[in-house]
């Protein structure tokens, strides 16, 4: 008897040491400079989303940078060599946090006009009295034409705030919807919006993921899809502003609000920024942020790069109008709702 | 009364009153089946790594609280008994460089069912089939659209036990070994780079159940115990060793566990008639 239960307990044992063999053995990186190069590059190789779609050579990439490693380098050194290996990617959803500085790409921001100056419009058309709610200036101005400003999609949009504001603005000819500089946030808040503009289900894009560490391997195109909501609903004519520093969240607005009947997009192209961004970490504890899952518009097709504005509405701010106080990006919306 | 109408009437005296006797060969009383139980407290240290989350290994402060029941079985009580095991684990823990965190909460369930074997005064082996419900998580508190990875399992697999009761002296002693190890369930798991977002938001929820199977997930369940009687209620010491394991879709997810065990242990009785044969778990 006791031989029988020694011979299980062998068993038991030899296939214990199996099963803990059996665990996968996950890349360890060391916390020194190669170690952590290393870990960022290949986070990135594995996870960013936009390698083939930008034409990205990230192996090249990674030997061009690795070369300005030294073992002695201080941590600042390294920021610096990462930072510039990550402006290669053009992505304003690349980020690498370390506790001295944070790297961003803005340069797609800096490289254009500005096309919005909120002191303008707060003080020579809402002449510094509006209504604010949920993140949301809003107004009749005097052309009947609803107003109302945006400036992040990090502010939650209340349900009951959006009725009053929609309520309050039902007697307008149309609405302007003025998303310029609004630099983005969360996803949720888009559908809460773009749901009073939309009277069916509506197929307002796709989202795609990773399914492996291939830069080609993505999972199928999933469509996303709108409800409208069962509340106070806008129908009349909208005209979206947008400029560079419409981005992320606000990317994604624009393509969608682009696609629907009855709306306009004015102003400049959108700044991009079309990957959901996901988060990592170095072993030396800096942060990465990365576009990891793409989002498409209504065609399927990126936005990355930004969302052009409707044909024939595409505009820069006159800036010597603007020393005037005059908007005239906001200027032709006013007019083109007006004239409708 | 005839010498023949005699004996059948003691006859028909001892059939009658044969039930009231107690000689009757009739079924056995049912034994008692006292639940032994246990309420612990577990301090200890875990260490996690969950590559949709991060590459970098956690580790911190592990907490928990469990309640287990052991009971011999209604049928053949002497040889197999159930054990129902409910454990809550929450941990709090720090990366390397000590400037993240992350926090996890696990709930698991387990009943088990053993056959037993005395393979001397006071030694018992048991092994037998054990079914397993897991819910839990991790959550990096400074991911952005990544920030948690939750689980969720059931399973079915193996499990072990040995206990052996002797005397320190006065005091009585149990010690006791049991293993666990799930061989298949389905478990939860996003793909290599989908969202939350995605699954839960956007609704696209193919492919989130898997078949679980040691090719892609392990999980092991280590617990040694000593139980001092002390009179009705023995105090409980312990260690308890947890590792729970995947590999799907690139996703790593390596998450151990060790604690000290403390507690409140016993058998419990729910009706008292000495006449009758205890069959207990412990001895």
């Amino acid at each position: 008897m006791i031989q029988k239960f020694s011979k299980i307990a062998i068993l038991f044992s030899v296939l214990s040491m199996l099963l803990f063999q059996s665990c996968h053995k996950v890349e360890v990186f060391e916390d020194d400079p190669y170690g952590n190069f290393d870990a960022l590059w290949t986070i990135l190789d594995e996870r960013y989303c936009f390698f083939e779609y930008k034409s990205l050579d990230w192996g090249q990439i990674r030997d061009k940078y690795r070369k300005k490693l030294t073992a002695n380098m201080t941590s600042e050194e390294l920021f610096d060599v990462c930072d510039a290996m990550l402006m290669e990617l053009k992505d304003g959803h690349v980020n690498l946090s370390a506790a001295h500085n944070t790297s961003r790409y803005w340069e797609w921001l800096y490289g254009s006009p500005e096309n919005y100056q909120e002191r303008i419009v707060d003080e020579y058309y809402l002449d510094f009295d509006y209504r604010y709610t949920s993140g949301i200036k809003y107004k009749i101005l005097p052309q009947n034409v609803g107003y109302m400003y945006y400036g992040s999609f990090s502010s939650t949009i209340g349900e009951g705030n959006l009725d009053q504001i929609l309520a309050y603005l039902a007697t307008s000819t149309g609405l302007i919807i003025d998303v310029r500089s609004n630099g983005g946030g969360s996803l949720s808040n888009v559908e809460t919006l773009v749901s009073r503009f939309i009277n069916e289900e509506t197929r307002v894009g796709y989202i795609s993921h990773k399914t492996g560490p291939g830069h080609q391997e993505f999972s199928e195109l999933y469509p996303i899809k709108y409800t409208p909501s069962p509340r106070i609903r806008y129908q009349k004519p909208v005209v979206v502003l947008a400029n560079r520093g419409t981005f992320s969240a606000a990317n994604n607005f624009v393509s969608v609000m682009k696609a629907l009947p009855n709306v306009v997009v004015m102003g400049d192209y959108t700044g991009g920024g079309s990957g959901l961004p996901f988060s990592s970490e170095l072993p030396n504890g800096w942060s990465i942020r990365f576009s990891a899952s793409p989002i498409y518009d209504a065609d399927g097709r990126h936005t990355e790069f930004g969302v052009a504005p409707t044909e024939g509405f595409k505009m820069d701010m006159d800036l010597e109008q603007a020393s005037e106080g005059i908007d005239t990006i906001l200027e032709r919306a006013i007019s083109y709702i007006a004239g409708l | 009364m005839s010498r023949g109408k005699a004996i059948l009437s003691i006859l028909a005296g001892v059939v009658l009153l044969a039930p009231f006797t107690g000689w009757s060969r009739g079924p056995e009383p049912e034994p008692l089946r006292p639940a032994a139980t246990a309420f612990t407290v577990e301090i200890g240290r875990q260490s996690a790594l969950d590559t949709y989350l991060s590459p970098v290994r956690y580790g911190g402060l592990s907490l928990a609280l469990g309640y287990e029941r052991l009971r011999a079985t209604s049928f053949a009580p002497g040889q197999w008994l159930t054990r129902h095991a409910v454990t809550g684990t929450f941990a709090s823990m720090t990366n390397t460089s000590g400037n993240g965190s992350m926090l996890s909460g696990y709930l698991d369930y387990s009943f088990a069912m053993l056959r037993r074997w005395q393979v001397c005064k006071g030694l018992w082996l048991a092994g037998g089939g054990e079914a397993s419900l897991t819910l839990g998580g991790l959550y990096n508190l400074r991911n952005s659209n990544n920030p948690g990875s939750a689980k969720a399992a059931v399973d079915l697999g193996v499990t072990a036990m040995a206990s052996y009761h002797f005397r320190i002296k006065r005091l009585p002693v149990t010690l006791r070994y049991q293993g666990s190890l799930p061989v298949i369930g389905a478990f939860f798991s996003p793909e290599f780079g989908q969202s939350y977002y995605e699954m839960f938001y956007i609704g696209n929820r193919d492919g989130m159940v898997h078949l679980g199977a040691w090719h892609n997930r392990v999980d092991l369940r280590n617990y040694i115990s000593v139980d001092l009687h002390l009179g009705t209620r023995a105090l409980r010491l312990g260690y308890r060793q947890v590792m729970r394991t995947t590999h799907l879709y690139h996703i790593d997810t390596q998450v151990f566990t060790h604690a000290f065990v403390l507690g409140i242990s016993g058998e419990i009785f729910r009706s008292v008639r000495p006449a009758r044969r205890i069959v207990s778990v412990y001895h």
